[in-house]
């Protein structure tokens, strides 16, 4: 399997020097077609190391090498940084992802909001969704253009029952149908039995 | 209706000039807002205005190539400010309420700055005079032909990247995560948002600029269902309402400025209304 992403000996931090780094010295590999949830506590730094992956996160050391293109990595985030009330469509959402292929991609958008069982809100407003719908929304947006690497930020957090069963399921047809490596964040692992397990604890990570 | 023709063919190159900015201002707007920036289209005007009271002050009279000077003047001006300003939205905003409260303070500064400017230079009073009380203001067809131009190009790449302008306004943490080159959004949005603001204030005068900016969006959002629907729904006020005011402006021999804004409103509720009923 090849590698799609590489972690040597990686720091993370917000606040310039002296501060110390929120996370330090994590080696991480993924390949493709891998499904990896990282568990851990609130506080461990798995938003952050997932931000970092994203190049979110201002200060860095180490090695983060990508061994794949920018736009062939979807990002589910827990909350869309997206106005509460916005007028903007569960379709439109999902389509502002690939900017360059707005005018082309309203099919691929209303198919992968049916995929998430939202066939028949597409044309609803954002805002008008409830929190559930919303996070399939956010995870139908990670879908487009069928990215290489999918990174997942607490993907079960404020879902229905449903959904969580759904999630494992979903992520398992794009990695049978794509080769999608897949990266969670999460703090259970027991709606994904066929995920390997690294547990992030005090900067560091072990892997289970 | 004879002298109400007359009137009009004196007007007609201030109207194209208002019909033009109600045509890009209020989806300029509607982008701002979607961003939760409103405050941004509050506090541009009245600084820009402040900007030109204090190039009115330090040149004494009005001769050729002075208006270019001023449009320079005030788009460095509003350019310098939006650059300095905390981080808005986007992946490294900061604190959203000190902002607001930044924006807020600027405004008020802004007009006081103009007041006391005014005071100050008779030839700012002079100046400025015609454009706070929102009459209509003298219009060189030259700088109404730029305008146009202006106005259509802006049109065109806006067509042509309407995918990326959404993508930004909607949500730019995930815009400059999957987008290689959007750090070049983040610099022409505000950009082409300070050129335009800067020539409405000369042109059309801050009431004007800023019932354009402002007034559609707000009216336009709750009917609308989608992104592209609140930006034209927006132009669409804004333009039919500015096209009203004027009108009704100039058969009243009323200020057009308020009289736009009037007519914004109006044609704002009454839309409102009217989706509401459907």
């Amino acid at each position: 399997m090849s590698l799609v992403l590489e972690l040597k000996e990686l720091s993370l931090g917000y606040a310039p020097a002296p501060a110390p780094f929120v996370l330090e010295g994590i080696d991480l590999t993924l390949s493709a077609g891998e499904f990896l949830i990282l568990q851990g506590r609130n506080g461990s730094g798995k938003t952050t190391l997932l931000r970092g992956l994203l190049g979110l996160v201002p200060r860095s050391r180490g090695t983060l090498r990508w061994h794949v293109a920018r736009g062939e990595v979807g990002y589910v985030p827990q909350e869309a940084a997206i106005e509460a009330d916005t007028p903007a469509t569960a379709l439109d959402v999902v389509r502002a992802v690939d900017p360059a292929g707005w005018a082309g991609n309203a099919a691929t958008g209303r198919a992968l909001l049916a995929r998430v069982g939202l066939e028949s809100r597409a044309d609803t407003r954002f805002s008008e969704l409830s929190g559930g719908q919303r996070r399939r929304v956010l995870f139908a947006r990670g879908l487009i253009g069928f990215p290489k690497v999918l990174l997942l930020d607490e993907p079960t957090a404020n879902v229905d029952a449903e959904t969580e069963s759904m999630m494992e399921t979903w992520i398992n047809d794009l990695r049978a149908a794509y080769g999608t490596a897949v990266l969670a964040i999460s703090h259970g692992t027991e709606w994904a039995p066929s995920a390997r397990v690294a547990t992030l604890a005090r900067g560091r990570i072990s892997h289970d | 209706m004879t002298d109400f023709l007359a009137v009009l063919s004196f007007a007609a190159v201030p109207f194209i000039a208002s019909l033009l900015f109600a045509v890009v201002l209020p989806p300029l707007g509607a982008g701002l807002h979607l961003r939760n920036e409103s405050l941004l289209g509050i506090a541009l005007p009245p600084v820009g205005t402040a900007l030109l009271a204090l190039a009115s002050a330090f040149h004494d009279d009005h001769g050729q190539g002075q208006g270019f000077f001023d449009f320079v003047l005030v788009v460095a001006g509003l350019a310098l400010l939006t650059a300095f300003l905390p981080p808005g939205a986007g992946p490294r905003k900061t604190n959203l309420r000190s902002r607001s409260l930044l924006l807020a303070a600027l405004f008020c500064i802004a007009n006081a700055a103009v007041l006391l400017v005014m005071a100050l230079s008779t030839h700012a009073r002079a100046e400025l005079l015609h454009a706070l009380n929102g009459e209509m203001l003298a219009v060189s067809p030259t700088a109404v032909w730029a305008t146009a131009v202006g106005v259509a190009g802006a049109g065109l790449v806006f067509f042509r990247f309407r995918g990326h302008v959404v993508a930004y306004i909607l949500d730019e943490e995930t815009y400059s995560i999957r987008t290689p080159g959007a750090r070049l959004m983040s610099l022409v949005f505000p950009a082409v948002a300070v050129v335009l603001v800067a020539a409405a204030v000369l042109m059309e005068g801050p009431i004007l600029a800023s019932g354009l900016l402002l007034l559609p969006p707000l009216l336009a959002e709750r009917p609308a269902r989608g992104v592209m629907s609140y930006l034209g729904a927006s132009m669409g006020v804004g333009l039919v309402g500015t096209t009203g005011g004027f009108l009704a402006a100039l058969a009243a021999d009323l200020p057009p400025a308020p009289t736009a804004v009037a007519g914004v409103l109006l044609v704002g509720v009454l839309w409102r209304l009217w989706r509401a009923r459907r």
